[in-house]
């Protein structure tokens, strides 16, 4: 009987909610809004409400995956991030910085979200950065 | 060890409980937690005196009693939670004989003495806010201004309210007496998805599914993002079941009279 309530951050939205994780014998439960977090205040909306559905979802997408002719097809990281970088090189020899763009996420870091855009700004020379969480 | 330490500490000892549950500090915030046998020296860190931001411990047990039939749980409990377990006690969620509880001061409430409470602290203290704002007799003022409109005031004031319902589903999802399996909430036909704000149709499902089961802890209110007075519109659905039937949810044995089956059908209503 192992019974834990575990506080983290809404993995959805910028904003940024607190939320605490039930978990028991290591299985989510329940995700409810933290009391404590200034950013919230005990308040969620409905996403948030349903944070730890997605974790052991069938649907979750457990390796990288390449369109092709025979549409999506499942292949390594080290062949997608190949043929990421080969893309990335013909098209700014042919077409030049701007027409590259790059979609960072609320999921990830924060660090990461600012090495995306240092990387975009300064590695490719673009500023045509946004994000999955402009709501 | 504290006083309520100690109670845990001996029932531990005694093997009288298998777990406590109860409050302790994590990463920095106050968070429900479930002390065990096992692991005695972690009682330590069991706060009950502090101001204690309010999380359904109820609700908890039913989850634990569910993976765990059988178990015995000891629980601090304030009032509005007492309230709640002798309702889950009713709605055959969780068994009595299995169930310790060592009470919390607590809020006031229509079915006790008001005493001390860290939920009528002033908001700075735990970012709580009291259940509503007392006017000069003690009594709820809003509710008194309420209900002095007449019926088509009131139903303009409560759609206002209820256009602000962004359907987040906090008010269900904390409520501690909601424990069903299948949620007319959820039904497709009944609540269209994607329609926000809800019809009111969202909202009297709720109230007529609360009314002379709503303990009136105001945790819906206190979910609410959208600020919907909730408390105060399921104390409507509360005050015409005791006025119709003189029953009033939370209290010990006494049953809800909706338990009284057959008592619809040969037209006994009042």
């Amino acid at each position: 009987m192992n019974y834990q309530v575990i506080p983290t951050i809404c993995p959805y939205c910028g904003c940024g909610c607190g939320i605490a994780l039930e978990v028991l014998d290591g299985r989510l439960m329940r995700t409810f809004p933290l009391k404590t977090s200034p950013v919230n205040e005990g308040k969620l909306c409905l996403k948030g409400y349903s944070a730890h559905e997605f974790v052991t979802s069938p649907h979750r997408l457990t390796h990288p995956l390449l369109r092709g002719k025979e549409g999506l097809v499942e292949t390594s990281w080290e062949a997608a991030l190949n043929h990421v970088v080969s893309r990335l090189q013909e098209i700014l020899t042919q077409y030049g910085p701007d027409h590259i763009g790059f979609l960072a996420s609320a999921k990830c870091t924060n660090e990461e979200n600012y090495l995306l855009q240092k990387f975009c700004r300064a590695a490719v020379g673009t500023n045509n950065i946004d994000h999955c969480a402009r709501l | 060890m504290n006083s309520i330490q100690q109670i845990v500490h001996a029932l531990f000892l005694a093997e009288k409980i298998d777990g406590f549950l109860g409050y302790r500090k994590k990463d920095g915030h106050l968070l429900p937690h479930l002390f065990s046998p096992e692991n005695p020296d972690e009682l330590s860190a069991l706060i009950s005196d502090d101001p204690i931001p309010r999380y359904p411990l109820p609700k908890i047990l039913v989850e634990i009693s569910r993976a765990y039939p059988g178990v015995r749980v000891g629980l601090l409990a304030r009032e509005c939670d007492q309230r709640a377990l002798n309702e889950l006690v009713k709605l055959n969620q969780i068994n009595p004989e299995k169930t310790l509880i060592l009470p919390l001061p607590c809020c006031h409430s229509d079915l006790g003495e008001p005493t001390q409470c860290s939920y009528l602290q002033s908001p700075a203290d735990n970012g709580c806010r009291p259940p509503f704002s007392p006017g000069e007799d003690g009594q709820d003022s809003a509710r008194v201004e309420l209900d002095a409109l007449n019926l088509e005031d009131r139903l303009r004031s409560w759609k206002d309210e209820f256009s602000k319902c962004m359907k987040c589903y906090g008010c269900r999802n904390v409520c501690p007496v909601y424990v069903c399996k299948e949620c007319s909430l959820e039904d497709e036909e009944l609540i269209p998805a994607g329609q926000i704000p809800p019809d009111l149709t969202f909202h009297l499902v709720r109230a007529t599914h609360l009314a002379g089961f709503c303990i009136d802890c105001g945790l819906c209110e206190e979910a609410c993002p959208a600020g919907i007075p909730l408390r105060r519109f399921y104390q409507g659905g509360n005050r015409i079941v005791e006025k119709l039937f003189g029953y009033k949810p939370g209290k010990e044995g006494d049953r809800s009279p909706f338990h009284r089956l057959g008592l619809v059908e040969k037209g006994n209503l009042p």
